[in-house]
């Protein structure tokens, strides 16, 4: 069942992402990530890793993408300036897969060499990776990144206001 | 990690806490204040700087670790800490009248600054790849911005969204090589990543390969050195100072310590690759910097030579550690007296409106400002590495550990480098003092001229009575290595 699952939602990832990048239309292309994403999050689920897959549903599948639609409408693009040079697209696609094909063929070589997980010293504590276990270790072995967090925002904050302050007050 | 644990942490990271509350507190007066009442919070800012430089003295004491050895509040962190809380000072002091000349927002600016610092001060310390990361993008978000400052400028802004995207990339990059790293040792902490390496699980190779990679993105060295001048050239030229000496040292000081405390089984490999960067870093940005009209530029291209100097003292430390780390961490050290020194007299010589940036704005100044026209011979001779100057012995420390060391080729590479670089620095004296006056120069700003007045005595003084200084590196280059020998 579990495999099923597995490859079901892994294949959909992948044609979500192969729409994206070929898509004209950005809307498309936008709504194809969220597929994208939403299989991750599944797999993730596959994984044990609850939070992650919730945090993937609702930040990236939800507040990102509206984000990303907002920016694509305030744009405005025309057709004329989405089409892009057909010409050269064999030759890029080309040199791009004979890029992965070799990278590929590290990967695999280095793949070969990775010890089999049960021989690797990793000790999970049980709720790992579910919102409970997150949540343990977040306010008590990391709270020093947790409370780091609030500074990087705090930084963000004042980097929107500075640019996007009324220009000349 | 219990509450009582917790508490006794937060009260040993009082420096860092004292930036981020000084930028709380200055971000929030200036939004409570309105309309005609609003002051600059300047002394507030340095007030706050000074508050954490004294606290931070504090560490050559005391050793000691925080949040169950997330950082690791050593002499090494330290050291580096002076630099950071030294550079934000002066670059704020140097600031001042720039922001008055640019018409900038000073408070948001001031806060960006003080934030930007507690993330190097963090870094510094870190040795737990989450605080890493944090404290690398509190630090990285707050100069994206500041490069940015300056929305009257075109340039600036397109500086400030260009390193957001490649700085965004480096940030990924060092991300991915975590992920990686932790995926192979189940730990995130640098101590128990070096007990559990295995150099033939080929996981731990490729995060190396990935952490490093951004560090040289970050240090801006080749073959990641093309944003350097882009995006130095379009920031606010106090920003540009400040970015030169504070962002390089912080990527420094983790480079250090992730590569000695976490990675240190594959040192040799490590030191192979650096010494390839350091070469091309110091023979591509010195002969880049052979060609430019703009001295801004120039000296971007210089800041990516002096990464390859300071390289040559990593690569040394294979073989001679104590003396390799402190010629590196004392380089980092001189190098923010006279960088800073430098873009400073730019900065001070900038008009209302318009930077102070190619040759011709410089020429004649010998004639109208003399006093100033010293203080830049100063510092164009101690980046060259003229004696009596700081910047000689910082380099003759670097090549010295890199003889100790054994690395002749890469010794007689960067001594011929620092002999071309002459020329270019040169050149901007040739300008300023025997060239006729092309345009008219600021009038005398007290405040600027404090600050470049303790830039210049520090350039001179240091260099001529190096000692305090050498030694407060050596010894904090000993606490570091104690600490990896101990484990």
């Amino acid at each position: 069942m579990e495999t099923i699952i597995f490859y079901v939602f892994a294949a959909t990832s992948v044609i979500g992402s192969l729409v994206l990048v070929s898509h004209k239309n950005p809307v498309a292309s936008a709504l194809s990530l969220v597929l994208t994403l939403f299989s991750t999050a599944v797999l993730f689920i596959l994984l044990l890793a609850h939070f992650i897959a919730l945090i993937q549903v609702l930040v990236y599948a939800g507040a990102i993408m509206v984000l990303f639609l907002f920016t694509v409408m305030f744009l405005n693009l025309r057709d004329e300036s989405l089409r892009f040079d057909a010409v050269k697209v064999p030759v890029k696609l080309g040199i791009l897969s004979l890029l992965l094909l070799i990278s590929g063929y590290f990967i695999f070589i280095g793949f070969k060499k990775i010890p089999p997980l049960n021989t690797m010293v990793i000790s999970h504590p049980e709720p790992f990776g579910t919102v409970e276990g997150v949540g343990e270790v977040l306010f008590s072995d990391y709270l020093l990144p947790f409370e780091l967090t609030s500074v990087l925002i705090v930084v963000a904050i004042l980097g929107v206001v500075v640019i996007a302050k009324r220009r000349f007050d | 990690m219990d509450s009582i644990e917790a508490l006794r942490s937060t009260l040993l990271i009082g420096p860092e806490l004292a930036l981020i509350l000084t930028g709380l507190i200055v971000m929030v007066i200036d939004a409570l204040i309105k309309g005609k009442a609003k002051t600059e919070l300047f002394w507030i800012a340095l007030l706050g700087l000074a508050v954490s430089f004294v606290l931070n003295l504090e560490r050559f004491h005391q050793v000691s670790s925080a949040f169950a050895g997330a950082l690791s509040l050593d002499e090494f962190a330290a050291y580096f800490n002076i630099i950071f809380i030294v550079g934000a000072f002066l670059a704020i002091v140097l600031s001042k009248d720039y922001i008055a000349k640019m018409d900038l927002r000073a408070n948001e600016y001031y806060a960006l600054l003080l934030f930007s610092t507690s993330g190097m001060m963090i870094l510094s310390s870190a040795k737990e790849f989450m605080s890493l990361f944090l404290g690398f993008e509190i630090m990285s978000i707050s100069v994206y911005i500041l490069s940015g400052f300056n929305r009257r400028s075109t340039r600036s802004s397109e500086a400030g969204i260009k390193y957001l995207v490649l700085g965004g990339f480096a940030s990924a990059i060092l991300l991915y090589g975590i992920a990686l790293i932790y995926g192979a040792s189940g730990t995130i902490f640098l101590d128990e990543i070096a007990k559990r390496f295995d150099i033939n699980n080929p996981l731990y190779l490729a995060g190396t390969a990935l952490i490093l990679v951004a560090f040289i993105f970050k240090i801006g060295a080749f073959p990641l050195h093309q944003w350097v001048p882009d995006i130095y050239e379009g920031a606010p030229m106090a920003v540009t100072g400040f970015m030169s000496v504070g962002v390089k040292a912080a990527a420094f000081a983790i480079l250090l310590r992730v590569l000695f405390e976490g990675f240190s089984q594959l040192e040799t490999s490590w030191t192979q690759v650096l010494w390839i960067v350091s070469v091309f870093t110091m023979t591509i940005g010195n002969l880049a910097a052979l060609t430019q009209i703009s001295i801004k530029r120039m000296l971007a291209y210089s800041s990516i030579a002096h990464a390859g100097y300071i390289l040559v003292g990593v690569v040394a430390a294979y073989g001679e550690k104590k003396l390799g780390l402190s010629s590196v961490l004392y380089y980092l050290f001189s190098y923010t007296f006279m960088n800073l020194g430098a873009f400073g007299v730019l900065t001070y010589l900038s008009m209302k409106g318009r930077e102070c940036e190619t040759l011709d704005d410089i020429s004649g100044l010998w004639v109208k400002k003399p006093l100033t026209a010293v203080a830049l011979g100063i510092f164009m001779l101690s980046l060259a590495g003229v004696p009596p100057t700081i910047g000689f012995f910082a380099k003759y420390r670097v090549f010295l550990s890199g003889v100790r060391a054994e690395f002749y080729w890469l010794v007689v590479i960067g001594i011929l480098n620092s002999v071309l670089s002459a020329y270019y620095y040169l050149r901007v004296l040739v300008y300023a003092y025997m060239r006729e006056e092309k345009v008219e120069f600021p009038s005398f700003k007290p405040i600027s001229a404090v600050a470049l007045t303790i830039l210049t005595i520090g350039t001179i003084i240091l260099g001529i009575f190096p000692f305090y200084s050498w030694d407060l590196a050596l010894k904090a280059v000993d606490s570091f290595l104690l600490a990896l020998q101990a484990r």
